[in-house]
């Protein structure tokens, strides 16, 4: 229960952390590196997908197959 | 078997082989690198970045073997990006039968197309676009329990030889509402599943559930800098799929860079869908460059669920019980201005609850597991 709070927690804080103004092209250096972008693909990816065959209730593991075994049903 | 993996391996490193000559290190900005591909003669009158993505991936226990190898490139310019990815999975499975059939070994490949696009509306909006495709088993699972009904049922009229395959479209829009600081994003999909349907004798006869399974789901992402040094990302998801309940998703994701060159990834998210499915999970990695153009990584993740929630015909379900898992892993990375290799080497381990009297027959399947994880990645970027 606590994790479940935690996580949910940490969403909702980064939402109201969001900063309103822009960043220069001189503070971009740390943002900018591949291992800080999301969604990464080829050697900038950091996850496996193959785990996801088992992990159903991952965020990845979508469409039917994604839980409730109605991939195999 | 293993010849197939090592080809698969070799795919993945002649073009390492050829790129890496005369590389120099990238300390500076990613996206300063200026290496277009100008189409202008072509008539497309646009300026292409293009890279080159090149995946292989295996995942081992006894008696399973899969692996995933893809190769994919995107063309980047103002107006419009596009990307194309084709990928293999393979599964190969000792297939073990607990109450009835014979043992045997099953080998399935899973084609996979898929297309994607970003198209400039106007200043910080973009349309976005997807399509895929697949022909084959979705997972190992899938083909396990497919043995063991064509084994019990596949002698019977009426019985049909599994044929899975699906497709799924999305659209969607984006806003980057401060220019690189925050951007939102909206998205709907639709797919369809052709399934490997349940069958068993009831009332009626012999009786198969229905083969085809419809999916639309609409998902939210935000993305913030919260200061120079942290990124968030967010992503709230609504799935809605035949014959189940609606199942509602979360993940946050933050990328923190410590200093110059230490480099925290965190993430954690959950899933929940009526009446007892739960799912959570947490990770996150460390990395380091521990020389100019070389980072080492440190990963560690857990995921627990509550199980699938049994919707077949009766009787008995091919639903898996509760699972727990966790990964642990090192990964090295060579980053180069035009080529950059990946490899990860991990330990994953499977543990799922004992089975009830209506699944007792997949104890073999959902058994608890050591698994060895591979994984090597590349990047050319013209």
């Amino acid at each position: 229960m606590f994790t479940k709070f935690a996580c949910a927690a940490l969403g909702a804080v980064s939402l109201v952390l969001a900063s309103c103004e822009t960043l220069p092209l001189s503070k971009r250096q740390y943002i900018s590196q591949p291992c800080m972008l999301f969604d990464g693909t080829g050697a900038h990816r950091f996850d496996c997908g193959l785990t996801s065959q088992i992990e159903t209730g991952r965020a990845g593991s979508g469409g039917a197959a994604g839980g409730g075994c109605s991939s195999c049903h | 078997m293993v010849a197939r993996i090592y080809i698969g391996w070799l795919a993945l490193f002649l073009p390492v082989l050829n790129g890496y000559a005369g590389e120099e290190t990238d300390l500076g900005l990613f996206e300063e690198e200026d290496s277009s591909v100008e189409l202008e003669d072509e008539g497309f009158g646009w300026l292409f970045n293009t890279r080159l993505d090149a995946e292989g991936s295996v995942l081992w226990a006894d008696g399973i073997i899969l692996d995933e190898y893809s190769i994919g490139t995107r063309l980047t310019s103002e107006p419009v990006d596009f990307g194309l990815t084709l990928t293999r999975n393979s599964f190969d499975v000792d297939y073990e039968p607990n109450v009835f059939g014979a043992p045997t070994s099953l080998s399935e490949d899973r084609w996979s197309y898929a297309f994607d696009s970003r198209v400039s509306l106007a200043e910080n909006w973009n349309l976005i676009g997807a399509a895929s495709y697949y022909d084959g088993f979705a997972d190992y699972r899938s083909l396990w329990i497919n043995e063991y009904y064509s084994q019990l049922f596949g002698e019977v009229p009426g019985h049909i030889e599994a044929a899975p395959k699906g497709s799924s479209f999305s659209l969607g829009v984006e806003w980057e509402y401060i220019p690189v600081v925050a951007k939102v994003r909206l998205t709907g999909v639709y797919g369809k599943d052709t399934i490997a349907p349940a069958s068993e004798f009831g009332p009626n006869g012999f009786e198969r559930s229905r083969p085809n399974l419809y999916t639309k789901s609409l998902q939210l992402q935000t993305e913030n800098v919260l200061s120079p040094r942290v990124v968030v990302q967010n992503t709230f998801q609504y799935t809605d799929t035949t014959n189940r309940e609606k199942r509602w998703s979360g993940q946050t994701a933050w990328n923190i860079a410590l200093s110059e060159d230490w480099f925290l990834r965190l993430n954690a998210g959950g899933a929940i869908e009526q009446p007892n499915f739960d799912a959570y999970y947490f990770g996150g990695s460390v990395e380091h460059r521990f020389a100019d153009d070389w980072f080492f990584r440190l990963n560690a993740r857990y995921y627990e669920d509550t199980g699938e929630i049994e919707n077949s015909l009766g009787g008995f379900t091919s639903s898996a019980p509760s699972l727990k898992s966790v990964e642990l892993g090192v990964g090295i990375r060579w980053q180069g201005i035009h080529n950059s290799v990946n490899l990860y080497v991990g330990y994953y381990q499977t543990e799922y609850d004992p089975l009830a009297e209506d699944n007792i027959f997949l104890e073999n399947l959902y058994n608890d597991r050591r698994w060895g994880l591979v994984q090597l990645t590349y990047t050319h970027i013209f």
